[in-house]
């Protein structure tokens, strides 16, 4: 299981990033300041580190370092606007980071990236009757191979990413096309009904009203 | 046209004219003076030959004049004769040539003027070049008696006396013109750095200065210019310091919005992205609330801090004891909550100040003690009359603050301990609320603290001049009214007696 630690002060944005990774299938530590998260990266092993830059004690610069000798990537959360902060943090060696206010979404989706880029995932994902294999990003249902194109693919791993949760048009839009969500075109709708046919998957994405669609694997 | 330009060019032609004009009037008296000394000398000579001649002739008997010839007879007085001496001619009645020294003959018409009264005249004529005067007498035989002489040298001295002058005024006009010039230059000098300094001041470098040491009008100017500048520089520097306090402001003010703009938005994206169990969705809705209620302080607190920000507030005469126990009633709850005790002990005394800005103030430094302060302990707020001021401190058992972070505290959204602060409600403003509400009494406050061993924050609020006058006043009343005073120190004693 991928081990992630949370370092924040604000006790309310540290839970909040808890409570949805745990959600997401992670494992998660919280530490509400510098010299706490450098013990705790001592101790422990740690896939991936959420670290705040304001920081009491030991401030956000000093822990990525030393996370940087121990190889753990860092993402960092600072507040929007703050290019010196981003550019400073980045130069450091931070592999990305979250600007607040974000959407957790967003949160997720930058996690698994660097996850990704450090083959920290899990290079098979199995749900249902369906595996993925994100190497050679081939698809399988009950061992026979499916013929899905690149969106139709990204958008399966969006919702085995993303499960029980509601993805608005928009997030998946974002997500899969990039770009800017106009809000009116059907491309996303298209998509969902082909992948959903060719999948089978009817009973497990349903559409939510002027919402988006949720995966569930019950 | 430069202005030394123009000042030489009306100057020096000005000048040139004068000495023109002053050079030829000597010139010209001295040759007069010249002249008319020369007509004098003529004159006499002619009535000296005159004299002589008559004197002579009568000196004759008949016989003789007749036999002597007017040469014969001249000669006897007129050998002496020399070079400088005019020429002189004697003409007979009829106009014959008597006498003459020697062939010249200027051609004159005195002989047409003079008449029985007037029996000499003079003339000068131009002749061949020459300028000679002649001297035309009747004598009393009515013989006619010339005397001439060659008055050219004056002339010719009056020509060198010109061409002199003319290259005198030439010279000294090159030197007077050159001076002026380098004054004007030396002048101008100096103007143009001022010009320089100016224009390299409007280019926007504003350390420009001029280094003029002159005492004069230019120097006074340049010294204004200097002083300009600075006050310029000054005020620029606090506008710049405003501003960036404005952005620093701004920055911190933003930072504080989005922590629990972070809050609110993850938790209510959380709710309506996943299906939550009923205890989640409530911890999520709970951090929404309580997020949204920091907002909510927050916008108070800058609320408060913009009101506190007005230019000037009345003044009005407020009894400090019945002011710090109106806080206290409000502070109670709070304190009580956390079991805190509140000691308030307030002399007899006024505050000239706006009221709901200083009970704004003693809630915040209260406040702020209760934060600082650990359960089970106590806050003494106390109010003392000073001879020229009220002082209130209020004064905790709390943790303290570190003495280099004493000068930053009143900073908007500073916090000592952020998380500390976060956890009790703070957003970092209080101080700084109460620092304008202390500015705006024209109060001082003093804040003295040890770490561990409390925080003690005394202000100090002076009577404005004319409460002084009326105090003064009330002071000499009381005096003759010894029961009221009593009355008063006995209500003082109630103050100072209530304790929690």
């Amino acid at each position: 299981m991928i081990k992630i630690l949370i370092v924040d002060d604000e006790e309310a944005i540290a839970n909040l990033i808890r409570m949805n990774l745990v959600k997401a299938g992670y494992q998660c530590e919280v530490a509400s300041d510098g010299e706490e998260a450098a013990n705790a990266i001592e101790n422990r092993p740690f896939d991936l580190i959420l670290l705040d830059i304001m920081l009491p004690k030991l401030n956000g610069y000093e822990v990525l370092e030393y996370a940087k000798t121990m190889d753990i990537p860092v993402i960092f959360l600072t507040a929007m606007g703050e290019t010196q902060q981003k550019v400073k943090g980045l130069k450091l060696g931070a592999e990305d980071y979250i600007a607040k206010p974000f959407e957790i979404a967003e949160l997720l989706a930058r996690v698994e990236t660097v996850l990704r880029r450090y083959k920290k995932t899990e290079r098979r994902i199995r749900i249902l009757d369906i595996e993925i294999d994100t190497d050679s990003r081939t698809v399988l249902q009950g061992g026979r191979p499916v013929d899905l194109t690149t969106k139709e693919y990204e958008l399966l791993l969006l919702f085995v990413r993303n499960k029980n949760r509601a993805l608005y048009r928009e997030t998946i839009y974002e997500n899969v096309w990039g770009g800017e969500y106009s809000g009116t075109g059907r491309t996303v709708d298209l998509h969902v009904q082909r992948l959903k046919k060719k999948l089978g998957l009817e009973d497990h994405i349903t559409a939510i009203y002027k919402v988006g669609y949720r995966f569930s694997d019950m | 046209m430069r202005l030394s330009w123009k000042i030489f060019f009306i100057t020096t032609p000005i000048f040139v004219l004068f000495l023109t004009f002053f050079g030829l009037w000597m010139i010209q008296d001295n040759f007069n003076g010249s002249l008319d000394r020369e007509v004098e000398r003529c004159m006499i000579e002619n009535q000296m030959f005159q004299n002589s001649y008559e004197l002579t002739l009568h000196s004759l008997s008949d016989e003789q004049r007749a036999q002597a010839s007017t040469k014969q007879l001249v000669e006897s007085f007129h050998g002496r004769r020399d070079e400088l001496s005019g020429n002189a001619r004697i003409y007979g009645e009829d106009g014959e040539i008597l006498y003459q020294d020697n062939g010249l003959r200027v051609g004159h018409t005195i002989a047409d003027e003079l008449d029985e009264e007037n029996n000499a005249g003079y003339e000068i004529v131009r002749q061949d070049g020459e300028t000679y005067l002649a001297v035309l007498a009747r004598s009393s035989s009515g013989d006619l008696i010339e005397t001439t002489r060659n008055i050219s040298e004056i002339y010719a001295e009056r020509s060198a006396m010109y061409a002199r002058y003319q290259i005198g005024v030439l010279i000294v006009s090159v030197l007077v013109g050159g001076l002026i010039l380098l004054a004007l230059f030396l002048v101008m000098r100096n103007m143009q750095k001022l010009s320089s300094a100016t224009r390299r001041f409007a280019t926007g470098r504003y350390d420009a200065r001029v280094k003029i040491r002159s005492t004069d009008e230019i120097g006074r100017l340049a010294e204004d210019f200097n002083w300009m500048a600075n006050t310029m520089n000054t005020q620029m520097e606090q506008l710049q310091n405003e501003v960036m306090r404005q952005e620093e402001f701004t920055a911190a003010f933003a930072h504080e919005l989005k922590t629990p703009l972070t809050s609110i938005i993850g938790y209510a994206d959380t709710i309506r992205q996943m299906e939550l169990s009923p205890e989640e969705t409530d911890m999520c809705a709970d951090y929404i609330f309580r997020q949204g209620k920091r907002l909510q302080s927050l916008s108070y607190k800058l609320l408060d801090l913009t009101m506190a920000g007005r230019e000037d507030i009345l003044l009005r005469e407020i009894r400090a004891g019945e002011l710090l126990h109106e806080v206290e009633r409000t502070v109670l709850p709070s304190l009580l909550e956390k079991q805190i005790t509140i000691q308030t002990e307030a002399q007899d005394g006024y505050i000239y100040g706006d009221r709901d800005l200083l009970i704004s103030l003693f809630i915040n430094l209260i406040d702020n003690a209760r934060k600082a302060s650990d359960p089970g302990k106590r806050i003494r707020v106390i109010g003392v009359r000073l001879p020229d001021s009220y002082a209130v401190s209020v004064e905790d058992e709390g943790r303290g603050i570190p003495p280099e972070e004493l000068s930053r505290i009143t900073e908007a959204f500073y916090m000592v301990d952020k998380s500390r602060a976060r956890k009790e409600g703070g957003a970092g403003l209080g101080l700084a609320l109460c620092q304008k509400i202390v500015e705006l009494h024209r109060a001082v406050w003093q804040m003295e603290s040890e770490p561990g061993a409390g925080l003690k924050v005394t202000v100090r609020f002076s009577y404005p001049e004319e409460a002084r006058g009326k105090r003064r006043s009330r002071d000499r009343r009381r005096a003759r009214s010894p029961r009221r005073t009593a009355r008063e120190k006995k209500t003082g004693e109630e103050s100072a007696a209530q304790k929690i």
